[in-house]
């Protein structure tokens, strides 16, 4: 199989008034070449200290505590988790590059757009400064910038957040990176602006070969732009599968949870599905399945031992008593 | 037919840009240009739309939390504008509103008992046994626990926060709830929890709402009639069944093909708006939208368009009917 990312048991604690507390548990998943892997989970599920811990940008009191990331290209073959911060700089941007959820912050205010993205060429290219400008200009007009020269010159608080946005993509776009890590790059925008920045994302996707992983809360990306998708749920994955598995074969009672909230928007005779309770905190959960508390389906195992993900199809894993068969011998 | 409520006839808000020594008033942002609408009576109204489209200033204007520049409000036959602070303070314990971040909208000093107390504390005389017995009635009802009372909101989740929030806002007993964007913080498993808070609150106290949102599905759920805006105007207003399944004008149909469908199976047909959205400062002559649709005729680029009634209560600013 041809994978360009693979995550194996990856853990990453926090420290908290001298104790140490773990938000990702056992994390574990492949990114193909040309894919696209969904990560969907809710506020606080680990999802996207995930997404940092792959580029190193964790810091304290955040620490990737176990676990292996491997970033495959061709015959190379690099542990990001060990690799030194020459090596990593190397990676960030050209190999690897990250779309951030709110373009208004991740773009520095005191710099024009066209110093931004030339920056990224100067540091990893020898490029002339007239080439470079050439490059930026082209990238803009990729992502669909009107005007591109005079947008260049402009500075972030001028440009409307659908336009920072393509600004930050052409950015994270213009080394031709391996992957993209792109979280929540649609959660800040409005409708009409998020579908014309998914389509641009699936259009240069398919035209640079890039693989791509996104992280999201909306079920509705997800569908819309993922081959195959993970569900985090308080630190751990519940259920891995393809788009199809995820969304026509739904294993997890809080996946479906999820799915039948949004869906039961449509349905106007009945009371909106809910799923009842909160999100348990890191620190505090039980010994059992960390959902157990909120499903309605929970079996008297289910707050006693933690399950493990199982496979029930050659594609398709889910993390619940349901699927290892609410088994007790052992 | 049920009775009106409120009656919102041409509203205008527009922001002044002041610049320089002086302070000088430079030019305009025209929030709201021209709203009118009305609400009956135990209703849900939404109005919706994207950032930037009027849709919180024409809300907060209702309650005189932003004083419009023009246009009037009738509540139940008296003028709004023409009411004194006294007056509308009082009045306030009718028509009440519910923030979208219920991060910034509760005083973390307050325990959750004082931020239920200082309503009925301002707006009635009530004994300190009564106000104490309301509270406890009003935490049950919307699903915290007695336990919660004595706690500060950092305790609280986002969820709980919302619940405290609602509270608040109901305790006075209001005819009018004026919801802004009450879920749009809030995750999906928590979100259909507080909406259905609403629904059963709403009907349990016959309570009158608008519903201010961006997001379609959950409008289309909870509202009987809804007010689509783009760029201060309103482009469409009519019944949730009528725009959601024969939307009218071009703006509609397309921020309703712009939602993403929960099926990967299925490859939407999909209308993407090319551009953005004007600014409010500077906004397109001739309909709002002119400068993004795809039907758009030379009419369109002179004058704009008047809401006009297409099907019974079914009404569309656009020049193509």
């Amino acid at each position: 199989m041809d994978n360009i990312l693979e995550v194996k048991d990856l853990n990453i604690d926090i420290v908290d008034n001298g104790s140490i507390k773990s938000l990702v548990e056992n994390v574990s998943f492949n990114v193909k070449r040309k894919g696209s892997l969904g990560i969907v989970g809710e506020s606080g599920c680990g999802k996207s200290i995930t997404a940092l811990s792959i580029m190193q940008l964790l810091s304290y009191p955040l620490k990737a505590s176990r676990g292996e990331i491997i970033y495959r290209d061709g015959d190379k073959q690099i542990e990001l988790r060990e690799a030194n911060k020459g090596v990593m700089r190397k990676i960030r941007g050209k190999e690897i590059s990250m779309i951030f959820q709110e373009p208004m912050t991740a773009l520095d205010p005191l710099f024009t757009i066209e110093e931004q993205i030339g920056e990224v060429l100067e540091i990893h290219t020898d490029l002339r400064k007239s080439e470079i400008r050439k490059l930026v200009l082209e990238m803009l007009d990729k992502v669909g910038i009107p005007q591109p020269e005079r947008i260049m010159k402009n500075y972030p608080h001028q440009l409307s957040g659908g336009m920072l946005q393509r600004v930050v993509i052409s950015m994270a776009l213009i080394l031709n990176p391996k992957l993209i890590i792109a979280d929540e790059p649609t959660t800040a925008l409005d409708v009409t602006i998020q579908a014309q920045i998914l389509e641009l994302i699936n259009d240069l996707r398919s035209s640079y070969d890039t693989s791509i992983i996104m992280i999201t809360h909306d079920l509705g990306v997800i569908a819309e732009t993922c081959e195959d998708v993970i569900v985090f749920y308080a630190g751990q994955i519940v259920e891995q599968g393809s788009v199809i598995d995820i969304f026509h074969n739904t294993a997890h009672p809080y996946t479906r949870g999820l799915i039948s909230a949004v869906r039961s928007l449509g349905d106007k005779d009945t009371e909106l599905f809910t799923i009842a309770g909160t999100v348990p905190l890191a620190g505090e959960f039980g010994k059992g399945c960390r959902f157990a508390d909120r499903c309605s389906q929970a079996l008297p195992i289910c707050s006693e031992r933690e399950p493990e993900l199982v496979e029930i199809s050659a594609s398709h894993k889910s993390k619940c008593w349901l699927y290892n068969g609410g088994d007790t011998s052992d | 037919m049920t009775n009106v409520i409120l009656e919102v006839e041409n509203l205008k808000k527009y922001f002044p840009i002041k610049e320089g020594i002086f302070n000088r008033t430079k030019n305009y942002v025209r929030a709201v240009e021209d709203v009118s609408f009305s609400v009956r009576e135990k209703e849900t109204f939404a109005i919706v739309g994207e950032s930037g489209c009027g849709k919180s200033t024409t809300g907060r204007s209702i309650l005189r939390l932003i004083e419009p520049t023009s246009g009037s409000l009738i509540y139940n036959g008296r003028d709004l504008l023409a009411l004194s602070n006294e007056e509308l303070r009082k009045l306030r314990r009718e028509i009440q509103i519910i923030f979208q971040n219920p991060y910034s909208s509760l005083n973390p000093r307050m325990t959750v008992r004082k931020l239920l107390s200082e309503p009925l504390e301002h707006n009635f005389r009530l004994g300190q046994g009564e106000i104490k017995e309301r509270v406890e009635a009003m935490v049950d009802k919307v699903g915290l626990s007695r336990k919660h009372l004595d706690r500060y909101p950092h305790q609280f989740s986002g969820g709980q926060r919302q619940r405290i929030s609602i509270a608040r806002s109901i305790i006075t007993n209001p005819k009018l709830v004026i919801a802004d964007e009450p879920v749009s913080a809030l995750d999906v498993s928590i979100q259909s929890q507080i909406l259905n808070l609403l629904m059963e609150l709403q009907k349990d106290l016959g309570l009158t709402m608008i519903f201010i949102s961006h997001d379609l599905n959950v409008v289309r759920r909870i509202s009987n009639r809804v007010a689509v805006m783009y760029l201060g105007s309103i482009a469409e207003i009519g019944h949730t069944e009528d725009i959601f399944n024969s939307p009218l004008h071009p703006y509609t149909e397309a921020l309703l093909s712009a939602v993403p469908s929960l099926d990967p199976t299925v490859k939407k047909q999909r209308n993407i708006l090319k551009g953005e959205i004007p600014s409010p400062i500077n906004p397109p002559s001739g309909c709002a939208f002119q400068t993004r649709c795809s039907k758009v005729m030379n009419i369109c680029k002179e004058k704009r368009p008047e809401l006009k009634e297409i099907d019974k209560g079914h009404r569309v600013a656009c020049h193509i009917y």
